[in-house]
């Protein structure tokens, strides 16, 4: 019955993300910071998905996410979108349905995200001698999961009132 | 920090941050200086070579006390690795230039990759202490 006014929320919230990554990525390379970081901003997406909705929500902006990658970007950087994405997202879900603060959720999700690329990058180039990058892409990580978790403290309240504004009465969902 | 809302229409947020987790980061923090530590305890060892491979296939192997220069092409992009001074480089042709980022690297284990065109480069080994007594 809602089908459309779930769709049209799962739109805007994959927009919301892709403009995200978008902008992410007209940030410059600092020098001093692990190149290939990444301070992940569509994770407060997905991590309001995941929080205010479900699993299979924030999986889909995930994923959809990850296709404007491929697209605009190349089919590496989508492959490691993909693999970030997908896997931070389902940590950040576990995270919040087990009662984490933001805090911890942020940064459990940018962890998994930074650890899920070097992952794929290794693979992709038979690289072992790049887990010499973990520490620095951890020490990285809670500094960008602070963030992202205090800027969706700052967004909830708007984001669930507008949220729950177009999917209608709870019950009735 | 960022106290739940009180105001009763206001829907209200997962609280921010508890009372232990400062510690568990702090944790976190602490592992992660202390292993980035450990890496640089490898700081005063030169490496040997610089092992250059392309999707994981070995194709050229530079001393490192040889200055050379050695183009590579793969999935149509452009490298090019530097060796001089006993360190190794790499410039791209690409628009984001991470691995030119990465470098110079000169240290056994240091790696410096390409995503986009497959390229790695690795140091190896440590130099051989060619006729110095220590």
């Amino acid at each position: 019955m809602n089908a459309s006014r779930k769709t049209a929320l799962l739109g805007m919230l994959t927009a919301a993300a892709v403009a995200l990554s978008f902008l992410e990525s007209l940030l410059p390379v600092l020098p001093f910071l692990p190149p290939g970081a990444k301070a992940g901003f569509s994770n407060i997406v997905t991590m309001f998905a995941a929080g205010f909705w479900g699993p299979l929500p924030a999986l889909t902006v995930a994923v959809l996410k990850s296709g404007f990658v491929l697209v605009t970007r190349g089919a590496t950087a989508g492959a490691m979108s993909l693999c970030g994405g997908v896997l931070s997202t389902l940590v950040m879900w576990l995270c919040l349905k087990g009662r984490c603060s933001l805090l911890i959720t942020g940064v459990a999700g940018a962890m998994t995200h930074n650890l899920a690329q070097l992952g794929v990058a290794i693979a992709m180039t038979q690289t072992p001698g790049l887990v010499y990058y973990l520490p620095a892409l951890m020490l990285f990580a809670v500094a960008a999961g602070t963030v992202t978790g205090l800027l969706l403290k700052a967004v909830w309240p708007p984001l669930t009132t507008l949220a729950d504004r177009l999917l209608g009465p709870k019950e009735k969902r | 920090m960022f106290s739940a809302a009180t105001d009763k229409t206001r829907p209200v947020s997962p609280v921010f941050c508890r009372r232990w987790d400062w510690l568990a980061l702090c944790l976190v923090l602490a592992a992660a200086v202390a292993a980035f530590a450990l890496a640089g305890g490898f700081a005063g060892i030169p490496g040997a070579a610089a092992e250059v491979r392309v999707e994981g296939r070995a194709v050229a192997r530079l001393p490192l006390t040889q200055n050379a220069t050695l183009p590579v092409e793969h999935n149509g992009h452009h490298l090019t690795v530097h060796v001089a001074d006993g360190q190794v480089w790499v410039n791209a042709d690409c628009p984001d230039r991470l691995c030119e980022g990465m470098g110079p690297a000169a240290r056994p284990g240091q790696s410096i990759v390409c995503l986009p065109a497959g390229v790695s480069v690795t140091v190896t080994g440590a130099a051989a202490p060619d006729g110095v007594a220590y």
